[in-house]
């Protein structure tokens, strides 16, 4: 450690100011006057400014973690009013949070235009205990209406610097100013990660020293409750304690509003995270608080809830015999094993990490969670002489593995990896309706890290079969009657679907729903489902009346009875963070349509196609007609998972392109 | 490496196994006959609940219930839940899950259970807590024993007796009232069990049973609640945190709630004295009313506050004054002392907000959970003031209308009826004129105005946006993924007005579908139902509307030059007793149509024998709002 000599002391507040933030109760009649936010006049508040502090000063031969906010919203409307509600969560029991120095007011215009400030009093908050380790300060502040503006400082002090808080800058409402500082003296090492879709206004650092009184015997302990309290002065020394300011400013930040084609929100909101990785104290050997990936993954495979799990059993050898008895095949063989596990092992619908039972005994319940079943998976799978090990991996909801911070609880399930002659495959048992080449898609597109002894391994979690939808239909037009037949070949994740959205008894039901509910005009007379059971597609046939056909003399008709869109899933004008589909799809359609000989086409919608730039997807609707036969070609494609800000316009633009041409009509006249 | 085990490792919970202490009769729960399984999501197999009522202040409640559970749409009641707040105790609470096998796969004791504070969305304050226990199992039938007993510190709210919850059947069910000489009442409610009494030394013990019931189905635009066969249980005298009423009148208990907020409505100094100038000069006392009651709305919000004794005393008015924000009761307590102050006669009523809970008139007790005003002016007119409402004008109570409800005085308390309201008080009325061009965009200028009922959707959803969130509103309902408003006036959305009026103008984008021969121009794009009964083999209860409600548009159609009329739609235009429609369009110029549409839903409630005749009437509205007029071009 370099110490300093003398007294060296840079400014206390080598920041300049800005004008956007204002001491508590410096109230701008000019935000009071806003009635409409300029950038966003939809928004019904808008943060003026909010500043976070956190700081780990030496306190009381302790490195003590202080987090101020200071926080200033101007309510524009109503429905913002319960801003004014405001909870602060803090930690009960062992390392216990404190929250201190709450000031709240509020702060409105009155009649004879005088600032009328309303402050919370004292006994006005209510603590409630949420549960046994967590509580909530809560307060409503006084005296607000819609145009006040309301104000709030809090500070939250900790002993145990691995609370250091992450920051969000963006939220619910648009914010005109997000601050961040943070003071870290240097024997604090953190990792920091800055996410989202948004730029730093300013972001810099400065290095800053300070005198302190330390205990060179015993060194400032950091663990909390553990201070090494002893009354003895001697050993007092002066020390310069050195370390970095950093300050983050955003402004302007923009609401996420929610549109289709979201993961994880967290994965879209502007916000910087902080994990402790390790602590370095003079004359001490520096200790390390987070791990290497490395390191998790060895720990994880020695810890007695999860990598010890995986031990060789009678139980499970015994299945393998079972399961593949007469098979020699290696790839059936490991096929064999996957549909063993689907059909003895219930999922029980939630995704864990840890398993507080061994591998019989969930096998012999026959209902296990996610990382369970994947265990007995590998297990079987290395019982029958395949290499198997088990991937960490993180579904769409839990958000996305940032590689930085080395934290096992960024994962949330297990799947495995199998090696079959050369080749490797990723597999998933939990659904059963979902064969062995089929993975879940809330985590297609992600990372996985592969429980290998040590060598550090992601995989890219891919699925090698298509996911498309293909659909045959002949439909044959009379005067009293519209016949049809329709056929369906799917791949990938549509079988999947079909199967378990159309496995119940009703599924002519279904069909009539998805293919008849929204057409008004039509009348389904009849509807036989061919198919004896739904596999990678389904047959079936309908007849519909219409009001329209036999008595007029032109007859008009949509021919998308199927996969019309009839409005645009996105709405946003811009939208500030990238659209996300689960999937890459293939959706097509071939159509034949027969009209009675004494009819003619008098209108056929227009042809179109659509293509997005860097073959990235595509939309095209062909329609011929010959004689008394109509042919339609439709198709829609999108061959990547996430498009970005900048490509959101041309997307938006591809379905207003299809909600036009699929709302249109042949067009026939009778002679 | 010294602390990062505390928040990165999850700890995994053991469950211990603890017999319960009740024995139920059965431990086999694989044979329900086959009637009790019809239609069922889940069977009460065995449910045991006794309230032992100790003297006014003090009650057990118990519990014993074996429930299997069929379907995963009933797994809801495979969680216990168990409320508790500063006036109860949960003394135990045990639990078992028993698989299809008869194994018992997991036990669970009440430390076991989690335990939250009650978020119920509306509540910010509130000292309700639950604990819960949460059972899961993927095959089904799965049963679920549980057991809980649970001290009540005050009598005013005794738990009601639900045998039955919908699409549930049951085997045996029973429930006990040991009283300790309270003179504990009861009232069954579509329930045919009669009590067994019997006379014990000290207390008098009533029972009855409920037993081999099957399934009540639930139904679309039903109110199976009502419908639900339970027993209502309330005190005689009863005492929560030492304040003594009595419920066996409703002249007492009203009584006793007059009472209970007689010194919270002192105004301060402060308040009586905006309240001075606000009126001063004002003689008529409707207008007085108005300008109070305005002054509490744009002052206040509303927040809700359920602590203690909370959830019936109002806070008082000089809090709410202080604050500007209270509860139900604290707001309208406050407007009910501003009433006083000036001289005004008015009085809280308690009403049920739930449409399904309608007053049984014969039995008093609390049967409330909501507080509004009435105003009775010196020439004996009412004005009913919703006062947690920001934006409901006089007169207007939400959802609270033509019920029964319990006017509170000091004499007491009173069965009075909150004002009816039929369909043409509910109505929607809407101009529009509409110019289309070759391309199929229209021009449009329209006028729309609320009603009632279809008022208080929109004051709520405008009141509290932005202006700019209001036109996105308006775009929202304006059939078109492509809508520009030029102009648009929202002043006629005001709290203090009893209609509600939005006038606007501007290009609909692509209202009109166009080929290069054709024009499809719906007649009726911008009102079209979206109400759709399936088909049914049978009805059972009645079709209950949130209100009976009227639409009526007219819409002036102008199309272009240069296009001849190829088809004109035809209308069914049916009639009922409960409802009827009527769809006209009329020719008034070589290029202009008048269309008019009338729906009127005259009835709140439909027996279940007309439901096909309902299904029809909505087929075919939904048809007919969606027919055409289709022009060809001239020459084509």
């Amino acid at each position: 450690m370099k110490i300093f000599f003398g007294g060296l002391f840079w400014g206390l507040f080598f920041f300049p100011i800005q004008a956007q933030v204002q001491k508590f109760g410096d109230i701008l009649r000019s935000d009071l006057q806003m009635a409409v936010y300029e950038l966003d006049s939809t928004a019904s508040a808008v943060v003026l400014f909010e500043v976070g502090e956190s700081e780990l000063n030496y306190i009381n031969g302790l490195f003590q973690l202080s987090t101020k906010v200071h926080r200033r919203s101007k309510i524009l409307t109503d429905d913002a009013l319960d801003l004014a509600d405001v909870s602060i969560g803090y930690r009960l029991g062992d390392s216990e949070q404190k929250v201190n120095n709450l000031k709240a007011s509020s702060y409105c215009l009155s009649d004879e235009n005088e600032i009328v400030e309303s402050r919370l009093g004292k006994g006005d908050t209510f603590t409630e205990n949420s549960s046994s380790n967590w509580a909530e300060l809560k307060f409503s502040i006084p005296n607000v209406r819609s145009g006040c503006i309301i104000e709030y400082e809090y500070e939250k002090s900790s002993e145990n610097p691995i609370d250091f808080p992450d920051w969000f800058f963006q939220g619910d409402h648009p914010t005109l100013w997000s601050e961040y500082n943070t003071k870290i003296p240097q024997f604090f090492k953190f990792l920091t990660v800055t996410r989202g879709y948004q730029e730093y206004y300013i972001q810099e650092s400065k290095e800053y020293n300070e005198r302190y009184t330390l205990r060179p015997s015993a060194g400032p302990s950091v663990r909390a409750g553990q201070q090494n309290a002893g009354s003895s002065n001697q050993g007092m020394q002066d020390f310069m304690v050195e370390g970095l300011k950093t300050r983050y400013v955003m402004k302007d930040i923009p609401a996420i509003k929610t549109e289709p084609y979201m993961r994880a929100k967290i994965d879209y909101l502007a916000h910087v995270r902080y994990q402790l990785a390790g602590v370095e104290f003079p004359g001490e050997l520096p200790s390390r608080v987070i791990e290497t990936w490395e390191e998790v993954v060895d720990r994880l495979d020695e810890y007695r809830n999860y990598g010890d799990r995986l031990k060789s059993s009678r139980t499970l050898s015994d299945a393998v015999k079972t399961a593949t008895q007469g098979v020699s095949n290696n790839l059936d063989k490991m096929i064999a094993i996957y549909n063993h596990v689907q059909d003895k092992i219930e999922w029980d619908a939630s995704n864990r990490l840890y398993m507080d039972k061994g591998l019989d005994e969930y096998y012999n319940a026959g209902i296990a969670h996610s990382s369970a079943m994947n265990f007995i998976l590998v297990q079987m799978l290395r019982e029958a002489g395949f290499e198997a090990h088990p991937v960490l991996v993180s579904t769409a909801a839990n958000g996305e593995i940032i590689g930085l911070f080395p934290e096992e609880r960024q994962f949330n399930s297990t799947i495995t990896y199998v090696a079959v002659d050369g080749n490797y495959y990723l597999l998933d048992p939990k659904n059963s309706a979902r064969p062995y080449n089929i993975l879940p898609f809330n985590i297609l597109g992600t990372q996985g890290l592969m429980m290998y002894p040590n060598q550090l391994i992601w995989l890219p979690i891919d699925q090698i079969v298509k996911n498309s939808s293909f659909k045959n239909v002949n439909i044959s037009i009379a005067d009293d009657s519209i016949r049809g037949e329709i056929s369906t070949q799917l791949k990938g994740l549509y079988a999947v679907n079909i199967d378990e959205l159309h496995s119940g008894e009703d599924f002519k039901q279904a069909l009539s729903d998805d293919y008849f509910g929204r057409e008004t005009r039509f009348e389904l007379s009849n509807l036989t489902v061919n198919s004896a059971e739904v596999l990678d597609g389904y047959d079936f046939k309908f007849e519909i009346t219409s009001d329209g056909i036999g008595g007029y003399s032109t007859f008009y008709f949509n021919p998308m009875i199927m996969d019309r869109l009839s409005a645009n899933p996105f709405k946003l004008e811009n939208r500030t963070y990238p659209v996300d589909y689960n999937y890459p799809f293939d959706e097509s359609i071939v159509m034949t349509i027969t009209f009675p000989e004494n009819w003619q086409v008098d209108e056929l919608p227009k042809p179109v196609l659509y293509r997005l730039p860097g073959r990235a997807g595509e939309f095209r609707r062909i329609i011929k007609a010959e004689e008394n036969t109509i042919s339609l070609n439709y198709r829609l494609k999108i061959d990547k998972m996430r498009f970005m800000p900048e490509e959101y316009e041309i997307l938006k633009g591809m379905y207003d392109q299809m909600v036009e041409s699929l709302n249109e009509n042949i067009v026939f006249t009778k002679l | 490496m010294r602390y990062i085990y505390i928040s990165v490792l999850i700890i995994a919970v053991s469950c211990g196994s603890p017999a319960l202490k009740y024995q139920f009769a059965s431990q086999d729960y694989s044979q329900i006959d086959k009637e009790l399984l019809d239609g069922a999501y889940s069977t009460i197999q065995e449910s045991d609940i006794e309230l032992i009522i100790h003297d006014r202040s003090k009650a057990t409640y118990r519990e014993r219930v074996a429930i299997t559970i069929h379907d995963e749409e009933h797994q809801k009641y495979a969680a216990v839940y168990e409320f508790y707040d500063q006036l109860s105790k949960i003394e135990y609470m045990n639990a078992q899950l028993i698989n299809k096998n008869g194994q018992v796969v997991k036990s669970l004791k009440i430390s076991d259970a989690r335990d939250y504070s009650v978020n119920d969305g509306v509540s910010f304050f509130s000292d309700n807590r639950v604990k819960v226990f949460e059972f899961y199992h993927p095959t089904y039938p799965y049963t679920i024993e549980y057991e809980i007993e649970k001290t009540l510190f005050g009598t005013l709210n005794l738990p009601d007796w639900y045998p039955i919850q919908p699409d549930q059947s049951v085997v045996k069910s029973s429930f006990t009232i040991v009283d300790h000489s309270t003179g504990v009442r009861t009232h069954p409610v579509k329930l045919d069990a009669v009590a067994k009494v019997e006379d014990a030394v000290d207390a008098k013990i009533y029972n009855w049973e409920f037993n081999n019931h099957p399934a009540i189905e639930t139904e679309p635009y039903s109110s199976v609640l009502e419908n639900l066969p339970h027993m209502l249980v309330a005190p005689g005298e009863f005492e929560i945190e030492g304040s003594v009423g009595d419920a066996r009148s409703w002249e007492t208990f009203g009584k006793w709630y007059f009472d209970l907020g007689a010194e919270t409505r002192e105004l301060p100094p402060a308040a009586k004295a905006e309240i001075d100038a606000l009126i001063a000069g004002v003689e008529n006392e409707l207008e007085i009313v108005s300008i109070l009651f305005n002054y509490l709305q744009e002052k206040n919000r509303y927040v809700s506050i359920q602590l203690g004794i909370g959830g019936w005393k109002p806070f008082p008015a000089d809090f709410v004054f202080d604050n500007s924000y209270g509860d139900c009761k604290a707001l309208t307590n406050y407007m009910l002392a501003a009433l006083e102050y000036v001289g005004i006669n008015a009085h809280a009523v308690l009403i049920n907000a739930s449409n399904d809970r309608p007053l049984i008139e014969e039995f008093p007790g609390n049967q409330f959970n909501h507080v509004v005003l009435r105003v009775t002016l010196e020439n004996d007119e009412e004005i009913w003031l919703e006062c947690t409402s920001k934006y409901l004008p006089p007169n207007n109570l939400g959802d609270g209308y033509s019920k029964k409800a319990l006017l509170v005085s000091v004499e007491g308390g009173k069965v009075v009826s909150t004002p009816d309201k039929s369909h043409n008080n509910n109505k929607e009325v809407s101009v529009y004129t509409i110019q289309i061009d070759e391309e199929g965009v229209a021009q449009i200028d329209g006028e729309l105005n609320y009603h009632g009922a279809s008022q208080t959707r929109v004051l709520h959803q405008l009141l509290s946006v932005s202006e700019a969130k209001k036109t996105e509103w308006l775009e929202d309902i304006l059939p078109s993924d492509n809508t520009n408003i030029d102009e648009v006036d929202f002043t006629g959305v005001d709290s203090r007005k009893e209609i509600s009026s939005i006038s606007f103008s501007g290009m609909l984008n692509d209202y009109a579908k166009t080929s290069s021969k054709r024009l499809y121009i719906p007649v009726n794009k911008l009102n079209r139902t979206g109400i759709n009964f399936k088909e049914v083999a049978e009805r059972n209860l009645p079709i209950r509307f949130r209100y009976p409600y009227s639409e009526t548009d007219s819409v002036m159609l102008h199309i272009p030059e240069g296009f001849e009329i190829e088809s004109k739609p035809l209308f069914s235009n049916p009639s009922f007793d409960f409802a009827e429609y009527n769809q006209h369009l009329e020719q008034k110029g070589p290029n202009s149509f008048l269309f008019t549409r009338t729906v009127e839903m005259k009835e709140r409630e439909i027996a279940p024998e007309f439901y096909n005749e309902l299904r029809e009437f909505y087929l075919d509205l939904r048809k007919d709002d969606h027919k055409q007029l289709i022009l060809v071009r001239k020459g084509s």
